[in-house]
């Protein structure tokens, strides 16, 4: 046996800390180290080749890298080796960066601990073995979890380069949050306009299915390979009959409130949540139709026109196959009642979020575009009242630690400022908008210049403070909203007397977004937003292979970014779907079946199912695990009461020459 | 509370009494040094309030602070004392005995509903206060803040609206439950102080509420005392009376007014309390009368309906029976049906 050692300096990330030459210098007196060295940039061209130099030069069979994490550059190194014809699985690395200098600031111990961590991976690759990596073929059908524009974007791109794409939406039409957008920011085009056709080109596309009102229930197996449940929910209307006339929404006599307009306006028991949907079919709200409550009405059933009613539907479950799955569950607005009471809790009719703001200055949302005081509307003899004053304020439910918010939703400012420049134009240029702000954070393209445009071109008053109380009060005979908050440029405290107040409500992630990635594998955020694999180099992909993230379900994102990123994670998705076969990682683990006593314990305790109940010629059962399904993970090896289960490239016997080598040597 | 808020420390200890709250006084209890100690020494103010910690501890583990400042400190102490043995270590080296125990720190509202419970208070209700319309006024102390009182949230405590509600009240929701009231700017700076009582008792009005209810002798001081000078300074007419808690509370387990020591307040509520109560008797009445004469609708419908089937089915029966008879004696004539004949019908 013939190993090589090889510390890195990092520039001064190691270096700075660890004493790499000396370390390297003293690794020579090691069992079967043939060669060491030092170099300043492992990683560079110039490490690389002086790693493969010595491989061919030295005729080393083993390989050890002291440098940085091997999260980092693992993958890169076993090329490396490769390259120069050695089995990649004989190349073992040492952290000495994440877990030694990056931590420490005492040069002589830090170096004495990068000492011991080599040390102990010199003992590690003595038993390393040479691997093969198996291969399995691949699905190329892909699902794509959420139907908003990031979801949409995704499947257009996948299906026009050839793809089956299945997209699961859970609500009764696709269109996500975006369809309930009036204007979007900087250019102030129609949501609608520029959304309804892509919703109608996904629905219309041949290489598309659209699974409206289904949710994933269960998902098993690995990349290239996955077996995804869809609940299909009981709309109590048969979809294949339903022609989305709308009759029975006009007839239906049990009224039920309205999610799509947030709340401001009332639909019906059985709705299509907008003229637009897609698919435009009816469901019926169980817990609001009369029916279902009280056993009468059916009037659904007698107005349709194409018998498509079915009170006796039921949920049904279908199975699929994917080779990629696609997350775009996008988001959900701070639910601001629960958290700001100082802003009345909900209780203040003329306060409404950014939201319910924009279904407001929607044409078809529930006040045909005018743009009203809530407190005003529904009284009989009465027009409502248009506000003459309208205050924004923002970061409700961001940047606000008190509310356990303290990150930036990122859309707000300029969603915030589009708002107050439609204001203008629809209540009048006379009408009196002021923004209070924390910060005004304009960076895409073109938002800047649009944030000015509000303050100069539409003389929106900004206003840089926190609003500390909402209340309302009568001011000269008239109803107000009071809003008292404080000028830190001005360093005094203001009130103005407001007729609508909106609030920025901030992003969060979607609801159950927590428990889909439970079901997925996958990592979410403290706040339910997914992770990624990594922040700036795999920002599209997720820890678990062929699951991948576009649009807001990974963090808050305005249009363009949620797009831009739907259409990087089709590349990512094609990249992956465009072989036939993947190689599966060589490092699972195996049962040695003569002293498997059959406990059933790794079959228990598996996440992926990998290990199975197999039949013996006897007709007893032995446990055995399916190669292309585990993943290496080793929970199974420490469950195994009688330690029968070895995980390949990290066998006990390893694990133990390190600890002795750490402890006695 | 014993000299200027004395009818909220007598109620206090009446109802306390009457849920079964065994109360007894801190022996030899000193001042927990609000305001001028912690606004001066950290350690002299936590030591003020740990020595009542330990003069507490040689008669029970729970102490209750009625006054919300009182039972700020106590609870500061009791945190931080219990969470950080070098703190104690030092207040024990200046006080003259250790204190050594875990007392636990209650605020009035907090003790009631902990130890006795909502549901056991709605229970002993006996005088109905459905009308007596009411908002809840924590002040600065009592709620806020809420790592320190255990309310959920700062801005919009409670527990007081639990109590209100469970012994009947009509409890409106407002958003000044903690804002403040100037009571320690009314000595240097009135003009403030009384704009800002303004804008509580405009708001309490607004909401729909004809008394304010508080646990606070401080808050009650700044609103009722002070309501005459604030209307006068300020050209408003306000005359909204302000009910301690355990007022409110006494007056629904059934004690008099003057038991609960109405007449001490300045803005009179016993005109109100008594027509809050009078009117729900009425409605009480009213409503049984009208339950009543609805029964007694219902009941002679009921009869004039049975006694109209009666009239209708009667000849029916006449002739079903005749029918049946016949059959029997037929049977009996044919030997089939021997045995007992039915009684006659008619």
């Amino acid at each position: 046996m013939r190993i090589g050692v090889f510390v890195c300096h990092c520039g001064t990330n190691i270096a700075g800390t660890v004493d790499s030459r000396g370390i390297a210098a003293r690794a020579a007196e090691l069992k079967d180290v043939v060669h060491t060295e030092d170099l300043l940039y492992t990683c560079s061209e110039p490490g690389q080749s002086a790693i493969q130099k010595a491989i061919i030069e030295k005729g080393l069979t083993r390989v050890v890298v002291a440098a940085c994490s091997p999260h980092m550059h693992e993958v890169t190194f076993r090329r490396t080796v490769e390259g120069a014809g050695l089995n990649p699985f004989l190349f073992e690395m040492a952290n000495i960066r994440e877990h030694c200098s990056w931590i420490h600031d005492d040069y002589g111990l830090a170096t004495e601990k990068a000492y011991e961590i080599l040390k102990m991976s010199v003992a590690k690759v003595r038993q390393l073995e040479a691997l093969v990596p198996n291969e399995v073929s691949v699905n190329k059908d892909v699902l794509v979890i959420g139907g908003g524009v990031a979801g949409i974007q995704t499947a257009l791109d996948l299906a026009d380069a050839g793809l089956k794409v299945t997209i699961v939406e859970r609500e009764t039409t696709i269109g996500g949050t975006m369809a309930r957008l009036d204007k979007t920011f900087p250019t102030i085009d129609c949501s609608a306009c520029i959304l309804t056709p892509r919703m109608v080109d996904a629905a219309q596309h041949e290489n598309i299915e659209i699974m409206a009102y289904c949710e994933v229930d269960k998902v098993q197996g690995y990349v290239g390979n996955f077996t995804v449940d869809i609940r299909k929910k009981a709309a109590m209307v048969d979809w294949v009959k339903c022609i989305g006339c709308e009759i029975c929404m006009q007839k239906c006599p049990a009224k039920a409130p309205d999610v799509f307009n947030v709340g401001l306006a009332e639909t019906k028991a059985i709705y299509i949540p907008f003229p637009q949907a897609v698919p435009k079919r009816a469901a019926i709200q169980v817990e609001h139709c009369r029916w279902f409550q009280q056993g009468k009405c059916k009037v659904c059933e007698r107005v349709c026109p194409a018998d498509a009613i079915d009170y006796e539907q039921q949920d049904e479950y279908v199975q699929k196959e994917f080779g990629a799955i696609v997350m775009a569950t996008g988001l959900d607005v701070f639910p601001w009642e629960q958290h700001y009471h100082e802003y009345g809790s909900g209780n203040i009719p003329d306060v409404i979020s950014g939201l319910q703001y924009e279904r407001m200055l929607n044409a078809s949302g529930p006040t045909s575009g005018h743009v009203v005081r809530p407190s005003t509307q529904g009284i009989k003899g009465q027009e409502p009242e248009e506000p003459k004053t309208v205050v924004f304020i923002q970061c409700v439910g961001s940047r606000d630690e008190s509310v356990g918010r303290p990150y930036c939703s990122s859309v707000c400012c300029m969603y915030t400022a589009k708002q107050a420049i439609l204001t203008k134009s629809h209540a009048g240029m006379d009408t009196e908008v002021y923004v209070f702000y924390i910060d005004i954070r304009a960076t895409g393209k073109g938002y800047e210049e649009f944030v000015k445009r509000a303050q100069t071109e539409f003389n929106v008053k900004y206003v840089r403070g926190r609003v500390s109380k909402l209340y309302e009060d009568v001011i000269d005979g008239s109803r107000k909203v009071m809003v008292r908050g404080v000028d830190t440029l001005l360093g005094k405290q203001v009130e103005v007397a407001a007729d609508l107040v909106v609030l920025a409500s901030g992003i969060t992630a979607a609801d159950g977004a927590a428990q889909l990635a439970q079901k997925l594998n996958i990592s979410y955020d403290e706040y339910g937003f997914f992770k990624e694999s990594h922040p700036k180099l795999r920002p599209l992909e997720t820890n678990t292979a062929g699951v991948f993230l576009a649009g807001a379900c990974q963090s808050p994102k305005d249009i363009p970014t949620a797009v831009a990123q739907a259409s990087g994670t089709a590349a990512k998705v094609l990249g992956l779907l465009s072989r036939d076969k993947l190689k599966t990682s060589p490092q699972i683990a195996i049962v040695e079946q003569n002293r498997c006593v059959s406990c059933w314990k790794c079959v228990e305790v598996c996440p992926f199912s990998a290990p199975q109940k197999q039949e013996q010629r006897d007709g007893t059962y032995l446990s055995h695990i399916i190669e292309t399904v585990c993943q290496g993970c080793g929970i199974c090896v420490a469950t195994c009461p009688v330690n029968c289960i070895t995980l390949k490239g990290f066998t006990t016997d390893a694990i133990i020459d390190q600890i002795e080598e750490l402890l006695l040597a | 509370m014993r000299h200027s808020a004395v009818e909220f420390d007598s109620t206090s200890r009446t109802i306390m009494q009457a849920l079964g709250l065994d109360l007894e006084v801190v022996p030899d209890w000193t001042c927990c040094g609000a305001s001028p100690a912690h606004m001066t020494d950290h350690l002299l103010a936590q030591s003020l309030s740990t020595r009542n910690l330990r003069q507490a501890a040689t008669i029970s583990e729970e102490l209750v602070a009625p006054c919300p400042a009182c039972y700020q400190r106590e609870k500061s102490a009791e945190i931080e004392v219990h969470a950080d043995d070098h703190l104690r270590a030092e207040i024990n080296a200046i006080m003259d005995a250790p204190y050594t125990g875990t007392v636990r720190v209650y605020n009035l509202p907090e003790l009631l509903l902990e130890k006795v419970g909502a549901e056991t208070i709605a229970g002993l209700v006996k005088v109905d206060l459905s009308q007596l319309k009411v908002v809840p006024y924590y002040g600065c102390l009592l709620g806020r803040p809420s790592e320190l009182t255990g309310e959920a949230d700062n801005e919009q405590p409670m527990r007081m609206d639990v109590l209100l509600e469970a012994v009947g009240a009509d409890v409106k929701w407002w958003n000044f439950k903690t804002e403040y009231c100037g009571a320690s700017v009314g000595v240097p700076k009135k003009i403030i102080q009384q704009q800002l009582t303004r804008k509580i008792l405009e708001q309490a009005v607004a909401a729909g509420a004809d008394a304010i209810v508080t646990a606070c002798p401080l808050c009650h001081q700044n609103l009722d005392m002070r309501q005459a000078q604030t209307n006068a300074a300020l050209g408003t007419s306000f005359d909204i009376p302000v009910l301690y808690l355990t007022q409110v509370m006494g007056l629904a387990l059934g004690f008099s007014a003057d038991e609960m020591m109405l007449e001490k307040h300045r803005v009179d509520p016993r005109p109100l309390v008594k027509s809050a109560i009078e009117s729900a008797v009425a409605l009480k009445a009213e409503e049984e009368r009208k339950a009543a004469e609805k029964a007694a609708k219902a009941k002679a419908k009921a009869a004039a309906d049975a006694e109209k089937v009666a009239q209708e089915t009667a000849p029916k029966t006449t002739q079903e029976a005749t029918q049946e008879a016949m059959q029997e004696a037929t049977q009996e004539a044919t030997g089939a049906g021997a045995g007992e004949t039915p009684g006659a019908t008619s």
